[in-house]
């Protein structure tokens, strides 16, 4: 298609579309005149005269307040916001002659720009299919895919495939599979903006014949690009995806030793304070309300009962990970035999207890195999029945 | 009074995963090397220098170079090495190595790669080097594999 190469973003097109751009607050009591030279290929010279908020674009320069010169090359740029107005300048790449005043207000004059949209039609999509053949993909096939696009634009398309051939003829011509779409939106599944499954899940389209043929048929041609769309093509850009490791050393101290260590013999230990008598599970180097040294241990549960309940049905992602663990799961401060109060341990409940768990059933661990004296020695606590 | 015979230590891993982006300019210079076995550079013409690696803007005048790419020679001169002699899991190669500031020619940066080729007693800053393309590519920069006397 040969109009569709003219396409491309113009200095013409950005002055002409800027009287419909206008941003009433923008202009709003401002009275100037800007001069644009623009220079080179394609450049031209305009005024945009602004009367208290009545914005007209002039051809030619008109007394301007200020006079702004640029390649038409760098002002398209600064336009498209490729390229920043203010690098530009400090840059030397504009030059800004008379009140500087007035451009820092020209800035709010105008709506974004916007290119014109690349026209596509059906008859480019289908047109182009032959220059598209992805040789890997037609390999070895034959078939023949039908398609009836409809309404504005549409057309019948047979794409006939001979051991690898492609041929694309106008007309449906025996299909093993004929596709059924109407013309926006099977352009829409060639530019990639609908998804073509979700489009025949949800009846957008329809497929009649060899679903199986169809599924091949997604890898006959190379990506179509609009007509003056190759600057939409994506650039690569690299990440690579890396873990630092950070070895790390965790020295328990006597009390938290203590605990950890019983757990391996299935014992749990809590510590007494001397002067309140109170318990601590895990144990602490000094009691928390007393600050005095608690050395005294004190074998507790293992069986309690629950305390306080915790379900969890979203997860915070773990943030060394990003990855959140299964849910539910259940958090729950078990009061052990021999502690009272808020002398609760806290751990995990069998999650297939969720359902029927409740404050004060009775609990008891479930010990893991390999035991190597870390709280995970307790897999859970689970409902004794 | 407990003694301390009940402390252990626990051994330990800190996991950080981390992503690093190679950004705009970082991903065109490993690409044409993956690609074009080619190394480019930015230029700034107003102060007339090439910079490889390429950054986006120069870092004498501050202007905005980011398409002014160079096409440069894959040999160069060490400007300046270091001989790695301890082992550690994330090095590119055994040790001892030698790493080195290579600039080519036609930069006016230097850039770190690994020289190989040459007994390690006997690099000397001044050695001409070219780039030898790795035949196996992982869109890292070690897809110049190193460089060699030229």
């Amino acid at each position: 298609m040969s109009s569709g190469t003219d396409q491309k973003v113009t200095i013409a097109d950005i002055f002409g579309s800027m009287e419909s751009r206008v941003n009433p607050d923008g202009v709003k009591g401002v009275t100037c005149n800007c001069g644009y030279k623009i220079t080179g290929e394609g450049g031209g010279e305009y005024t945009v005269t602004v009367k208290d908020g009545d914005v007209k674009v002039l051809e030619g320069i008109h007394s301007p307040d200020v006079t702004t010169t640029a390649s038409a090359e760098n002002w398209i740029n600064i336009t498209l916001g490729k390229l920043d107005a203010t690098t530009a300048f400090t840059s030397g790449m504009i030059k800004i002659d008379g009140d500087m005043g007035v451009m820092g207000k020209a800035a709010m004059f105008f709506q974004k720009y916007r290119p014109p949209a690349p026209e596509v039609t059906i008859q480019d999509i289908f047109g182009s299919m032959e220059s598209r053949v992805n040789p890997e993909g037609v390999k070895g096939v034959t078939c023949k895919c039908g398609y009836d696009i409809t309404g504005d634009g549409g057309g019948q398309y047979t794409v006939s495939v001979d051991d690898g051939n492609v041929k694309v003829l106008e007309g449906i011509h025996e299909p093993d599979v004929t596709t059924t779409s109407n013309a926006q939106n099977w352009i829409d599944i060639t530019l990639g903006k609908l998804d073509a499954t979700t489009a025949f899940t949800s009846g957008m389209i329809k497929i009649e014949g060899d679903m199986g043929v169809l599924g091949k048929a997604a890898m006959f041609f190379k990506k179509y690009i609009p007509p003056g769309g190759e600057i939409e093509e994506q650039e690569e850009l690299l990440m690579l995806p890396k873990v630092i490791s950070v070895p790390q050393k965790f020295n328990t101290g006597p009390k938290m030793g203590k605990f950890l260590k019983g757990l391996i013999d299935k014992k749990l230990y809590a510590n007494k304070c001397p002067e309140c008598k109170r318990l601590q599970i895990p144990p602490r180097e000094v009691c928390a309300e007393c600050i005095v040294r608690a050395d005294e241990f004190v074998e507790v549960g293992p069986d309690g009962i629950i305390q306080v309940l915790d379900i969890t049905f979203f997860a915070s992602p773990d943030p060394l990970t990003g990855e959140s663990r299964e849910t539910p799961y259940v958090s729950a401060h078990i009061l052990l035999d021999g502690c009272k109060g808020h002398e609760t341990l806290w751990h995990e409940l069998n999650p297939a207890n969720i359902k029927t768990a409740k404050k004060g059933d009775r609990v008891r661990p479930v010990w893991n195999e390999n035991r190597t004296g870390s709280v995970s020695d307790i897999l859970y606590y689970e409902l004794i029945e | 009074m407990d003694s301390n015979n009940d402390s252990f230590v626990v051994d330990g891993k800190l996991a950080l995963p981390y992503q690093y982006f190679a950004g705009r300019t970082g991903s065109r210079f490993i690409i044409a090397i993956r690609d074009e076995k080619k190394i480019k550079g930015l230029e700034c013409k107003k102060c007339n220098k090439v910079y490889v690696p390429p950054r986006a803007t120069c870092e004498h005048c501050f202007c905005d170079i980011k398409d002014n790419w160079v096409d440069l020679d894959s040999t160069g001169t060490v400007t300046g090495f270091t001989v790695v002699r301890y082992e550690e899991p994330h090095h590119p190669v055994k040790a001892p190595f030698i790493q080195a500031l290579v600039k080519l020619e036609g930069a006016d940066t230097p850039f770190v790669h690994i020289v190989q080729g040459v007994p390690v007693d006997e690099m000397k800053t001044g050695l001409k080097v070219k780039a030898v393309f790795a035949e196996e590519t992982t869109t890292t920069i070690m897809d110049i594999s190193h460089f060699e006397p030229a």
